[in-house]
């Protein structure tokens, strides 16, 4: 096989597997696995967003495990849900730069009904750990309602 | 592991993410002969309106309890997402997000019910069908009730 149908295989499949990180984000998200959710970050990685920020996964963890109850979201798993849509996703060898939209959708416990509570995007930069992809860093940003916090 | 595994495995995943937009598309349309072609011959569809085992049975089941009219009001739509998918040979399982939208009596866009798909897929003849899927609604209410 050319090195070029080789780089073109090995791009789709990298393209797939980020999204496929995107995928086990999610789903440690919205099951409140923060052991799960941390290993998808490397020793350096960084979380940044409404939560505060934190480096590598054990302080990852600690952070998230650590959200007071009813502030963002309810502790409880399975009350809510986050949906995720629009990456895109730029690979360049062992690295890569994504930006993808989230959607969060919680309870109406009144009505039981679902309400699209928060809309926002993460900006992403990963790299290649192994035989698979991990965060490097991930900012989480809220869009609708607008929230800031320090990048630097 | 060969450069044919390697693509197949990618145009399998394809093939299962446009299965479920076409599965979105034929129950938006409410063309649920196309709906029932998605499923294997034996295929089982066990949803919170009932189950049905075999494309005519899951065909009647849900032309008899959704209609066919495609311009039914109040207008809606599936938006499904999160696509999560578990290759093994000839057998796929897959977990879906599915959200149902529609709109309230001043025309505001609202989320009616979501819930997510369990499925379980085989190759047929060439192509991925669904062998099984299960529909669970996580919160909301059905527009059936």
């Amino acid at each position: 096989m050319s090195d070029d149908l080789a780089d073109r295989l090995q791009a789709l499949e990298d393209q797939q597997a980020i999204w496929r990180l995107f995928m086990d984000y999610r789903r440690a998200l919205d099951r409140r696995d923060w052991e799960a959710y941390s290993q998808l970050f490397t020793e350096e990685g960084e979380w940044m967003g409404n939560l505060g920020r934190a480096k590598g996964p054990a302080a990852i963890k600690e952070l998230l495990e650590n959200v007071p109850a009813g502030e963002f979201f309810d502790p409880q798993q399975g009350a809510d849900f986050h949906l995720i849509a629009n990456p895109e996703i730029t690979v360049d060898g062992d690295r890569a730069t994504s930006e993808s939209t989230w959607c969060f959708i919680t309870r109406n416990d009144e009505k039981e009904q679902p309400l699209l509570a928060m809309i926002g995007h993460y900006v992403d930069v990963l790299v290649r750990d192994g035989d698979r992809w991990k965060f490097q860093r991930r900012e989480a940003y809220s869009d609708i309602p607008l929230t800031e916090f320090d990048t630097s | 592991v060969t450069v044919e595994e390697r693509l197949r495995e990618l145009e399998d995943r394809e093939e299962i993410r446009a299965l479920h937009v076409s599965n979105a598309d034929a129950l938006e349309r409410k063309d649920f002969a196309a709906y029932a072609e998605l499923f294997a011959e034996d295929g089982v569809l066990a949803a919170q309106l009932g189950g049905a085992t075999g494309r005519e049975a899951i065909r009647t089941l849900l032309e008899e309890a959704i209609g066919t009219d495609p311009d039914a009001r109040p207008a809606a739509f599936h938006l499904v997402a999160n696509p999560q998918i578990e290759l093994d040979g000839d057998t796929a399982r897959t977990r879906v997000l599915w959200v149902y939208l529609t709109h309230d009596e001043g025309g505001q866009p609202i989320i009616l019910q979501l819930g997510h798909y369990d499925d379980v897929l085989t190759r047929e003849e060439g192509r991925w069908r669904f062998q099984r899927r299960d529909i669970t609604r996580d919160f909301g209410r059905s527009p059936l009730t």
